[in-house]
This record gives structure tokens, sequence and C-alpha cells, in this order.
């Protein structure tokens, strides 16, 4: 298969990341005194690099024609999503430069790895054929497994590795379980094809099944119930910038594959696999919020916080026959990934080696040792809380109304229930930091945590305060088909 | 004093959990179908039995490596 320059620079974003990451691994092996910091700003450097060639590609005539035999693809859908990941890596980067540096293990390795996410992400969300999203799939998950693990001599950042790694490679099982049944049953793998057979073609039971067991492998990937039971033990032992990464990247990349593969090539069993989601939607919201009430510990309480937003961005998923669905996923993934990894940000501002802020008490009295840290916490609570003027009101706003608009009012009554509900739980975080008088864990900031904090803070403000240019570019982005 | 159990076991259990994750699943589909056929349903009790054999298979899962954890990593 050969290709043209023109399609060549098509794939340039994802060769580029590949090789920034095995240059930053060559330079950790061969020269020893290389310093995190240095390797931390490589990273950064290589990953704005590469979000320039992402904006390079969304200017050329005719990107969104597919490539390499129709598995890859480039659309705006695609853009989106890649230069929303590669956000999400550079701040996890800034947050990582103090953590990394004080860890007793080389730091190479986790930018490399960092990286090597990122070209999975990328792939995935590229991806217009089934086999080529999950081998982008897997190689984003092996290298989120180890990541999850870079705390080698710390038993809980081991044993999060391991949960991970055995649930994520049963999810995986699952996915390909799915895969090869729909393809035993089409005998196509390209999306739009795949469409286009389905469309006439009479329902059969390995069909439903087949596409039943994708929606399970991706719904863990999701974190929805019943399928979160990992998060909170992977988020609590993970270092907490990696948790931080785990609650935005590869979610997002789960996400953009869940809308590409129901939106483009089963749309003709959506009043089956719809029913579904709706109660797994329904689920995790009550699921994720009533068990986040029943936490003292931060990245847990966190990790069940997130698990209820994978709930509420499934309505977006229901509504995928309305105007608001696919692009209501995609208003909200963009305050979620500010809002949530600013608030995971704030959480390594409190700790000294990885898992010192633990406890809600350790915000205690946060307001007047810095209140500017304090304020900044409380916008990104109160964002996710979906209280307006903020990101987070404009993301459940789009959500609920496809909700609504799909014949779901029941669905979208419940998710404001729920909001309601984790309002008491946010507001835990911010009476601990505003009205209690005791002692909590030390600050230890840097500057490229506060740029990271400061990134995540503006965006969020400022989604709230004027969504309208930026909800009008998001709805260009979604996908033109069915 | 916490006794280590015998790695015996331990493969036994984590080669119950592997047996069990798929026969779930397929036990799952076969009840939901009969039950369907039973009650005249149709095919969706099928669907709805698969789909609990997945999430036991996980369950079942999570449940080995919980109880895999160091005691004193478990809080």
């Amino acid at each position: 298969m050969k290709l043209s320059a023109s399609q060549w620079l098509l794939l340039s974003p994802e060769l580029f990341l590949t090789t920034a990451g095995l240059v930053i691994l060559a330079i950790s092996v061969f020269f020893d005194k290389a310093k995190e910091e240095f390797l931390a700003f490589l990273t950064i450097l290589a990953t704005a690099v590469t979000i320039g060639l992402v904006l390079l590609v969304s200017g050329q005539h005719g990107h969104e024609n597919p490539i390499l035999g129709g598995m890859f693809v480039v659309d705006n859908f695609a853009i989106f999503f890649k230069l929303l990941m590669l956000v999400s890596i550079v701040l996890t980067a800034l947050a990582s430069v103090r953590f990394v540096g004080s860890a007793p293990y080389p730091g190479g390795e986790y930018y490399a790895l960092l990286l090597f996410t990122g070209v999975g992400m990328l792939f995935m969300v590229s991806g217009n054929n089934l086999v080529s999203i999950y081998v982008a799939l897997e190689l984003m998950a092996l290298s989120s497994y180890i990541l999850a693990g870079y705390f080698k001599g710390e038993i809980k950042s081991t044993e999060a590795a391991l949960k991970y790694f055995v649930l994520g490679a049963f999810s995986s099982g699952i996915l390909l379980y799915g895969l090869s049944l729909v393809y035993g049953m089409a005998g196509q793998m390209g999306l739009p094809e795949l469409a286009t057979l389905l469309a006439g073609a009479e329902k059969s039971n390995l069909l439903s099944v087949g596409i039943l067991l994708i929606l399970a492998g991706l719904l863990f990937k999701i974190a929805a119930v019943p399928f979160h039971v990992w998060v909170p033990d992977v988020y609590e032992g993970a270092p907490t910038p990696v948790t931080a990464f785990f609650s935005v990247g590869p979610k997002l990349a789960a996400y953009a594959i869940l809308a590409r593969i129901f939106y483009v090539a089963f749309p003709r069993f959506h009043a089956d696999w719809s029913l579904i989601v709706a109660v797994v939607s329904a689920a995790t919201m009550v699921v994720g919020n009533v068990a986040a009430l029943l936490q003292s510990n931060v990245k847990r309480m966190l990790a069940y916080s997130s698990i209820a937003h994978a709930g509420y961005a499934l309505l977006g998923v229901i509504g995928f026959r309305t105007e608001f669905g696919l692009w209501g996923i995609l208003v909200y993934l963009l305050a979620y990934t500010f809002m949530n990894f600013g608030v995971f940000a704030l959480v390594v501002f409190l700790e000294t080696k990885g898992y010192a802020a633990e406890s809600i008490s350790d915000f205690n009295g946060l307001a007047r040792r810095n209140m500017t840290a304090a304020v900044v916490m409380l916008v990104f609570l109160l964002s996710l809380a979906g209280i307006p003027p903020t990101a987070g009101f404009i993301g459940k706003y789009y959500l609920f109304s496809a909700a609504m608009k799909a014949g779901y009012a029941w669905l979208a009554v419940l998710a404001v229930l729920m909001s309601a509900v984790s309002i008491f739980y946010y507001f835990r975080i911010a009476a601990a930091m505003f009205f209690s008088e005791g002692e909590g864990a030390p600050m230890r900031s840097s500057y490229a945590l506060t740029t990271a904090v400061m990134i995540c803070a503006v965006a969020t403000v400022m989604i709230g305060i004027v969504p309208q240019p930026i909800v009008e570019v998001l709805r260009a982005c979604v996908i033109k088909t069915p | 004093m916490i006794e280590k159990e015998p790695r015996y076991r331990i493969v036994a259990r984590a080669s119950a959990a592997g047996i069990l994750f798929p026969l779930s699943i397929v036990a799952g589909y076969l009840l939901g179908r009969w039950i369907g056929r039973a009650l005249g349903a149709g095919e969706w009790p099928a669907f709805l039995g698969a789909a609990l054999g997945v999430a036991a298979g996980f369950w079942n899962l999570y449940r080995l490596l919980r109880g895999l954890e160091e005691p004193d990593a478990r809080k």
C-alpha cells in the first residue's frame, strides 16, 4: 500500500509522538544523568508539536477521507478528541514534574509510557475498522497498566496495576469476543461497511450477542456499572498524576470509540442497545453518587464521582438520534476534562510522596493557608456538581436535553436528582477548606503544577461564561454519518 | 501471625475464575433463552441473561483479586 505525501501528513501526529516516546526512552537509557525536569520538558514539547501537526492536518483539504484501506480516518470528530487528549497529556506531564523528580524510579520510562498511551489513544479515535480500533486500544491499555504500577516498590501501586491488568484483560477478551461474533455474522470489519450491510440484514441472535459483548467491553473502559469496581482501587493505588490522567485521557478515547462504533456501525440496532444503555446509565449515576457520599478518602470519592459522570455522559449515547446526542457528549467531555483534571491536580498539591493527600481532613483550613488554591478548588467542585455558570453546567445541560429529546425524561429527572446528591459530597471538601479549624496536609506547589491547575481553571470558567462560540465549533465535530 | 495461602490453592482459585468467566456468559444466555421460550417472551430474556452472565463473570474475577490482596494493603 503506497501512501501519498498528503496521506503521510495525516499519519504524522501518531508517527511523531511514537518517535518522541522512543527518543525519550533512549535518552533515559543512555544518559543516566538526564534530569527528570528535562524529560518532562521534552514530553511537553513533543506533545505541543503533535498538537501543531493535528491542527495542520485539520486544515488540509480532504482530510476526512479514510486512508490505509479505510482503516484510518481523520475527520473533525477525531481531530477534536486528538486535541483534547494531547492537552490532557500536557497537563499530566506538568502535574508530574515534581512528583516524578522525587520518586526513586526512572522518569524516562514514565514519560515514554505516557506518550505511548497517547499514541494508542490517537490511533483509537481515528480507527474506522474494528481491528484497527482493537489494536490501538490494546496499545493504550498496556501502557496504562504499567503506568498504574509506576511505584513498583509500593504494594498499593503494584496491586492497582495488577487489578487494572487482570480486569482490563477480561474486558478486552469480552470486546474481542463481541468483535469476532459480529465479524462472523457480517463478514466485515469496516464500520461504514458494517452499517451498509446491517441496514438491510435480518436481526440474528448471535449478532445481537456480539453487539452486547462489544458494549460490555467498552462499558468497562468508561467505568460504568456493573464494570466499575476496578476504578476506586486503581485510582487510589496509582500515583495521583497518573490517576488524574486515567480519569480523563483513556476515558476520552473510550467514549470516542463507543460513539464511533455505535453511531456509525450499529444505528439500526439503536432501539435494542439504547434501552440497555439507559438502565446502565441510571445504575451508574445512582451507584457512583451514593458510594461517593460514603467515602472519606478523597481519591476514592473522586473515583466514584468519575463513575457518576460516566453515567451522565451515557445520556448522550442514548440520545444519538437527537440533535444534542453526540454533540452533547463532545461539549460534556470538553468540560469534564478540565474540571476533573483540575480537581486531581489540586490533590497533587497536597501530597508529598504520591499518597499523602488521602483524607478529606487533608484539605482542612486550606483557605487560611492559600486562598487562591481554595477558591480554584471550589470552582472545580461547583463545575463537577453542575452549578452555573461553570463548564459542568453547560455540559450537563446538553446531555440532559439529549435524554429528554430521546424520550427518556425519567432518566433526565434522575440525573438532575443525582446532581443534587453530588453537591453534598463535593461540599464536604469545600467545608473542610473554608470552615474547618484543623490542620491539613502541607502544600507542595511547583510552577509546572500551578500552570496545569490554572489552565484547567481558566478553561472551566471560560466554557461556563462564554459557551456559545465553543459549542458551535463542537457542532462541526459531530460525525456526519449515518 | 498471618499464614500465607499455599500457592496451589491460589492457582486453583485463579483457574476456577478463568473457567467460570466464559461459563457464566454461556449459562446466562442459555438460561435466559429457556425462560424466554417457556414464557413466550421472545429473545430478550436471552440477552438479559447473557448481560447478567458478563456482569457475574466480572464480579467473580474482582472478588478473586480482592481475595489475593495483601492484608496490610486492604483498608
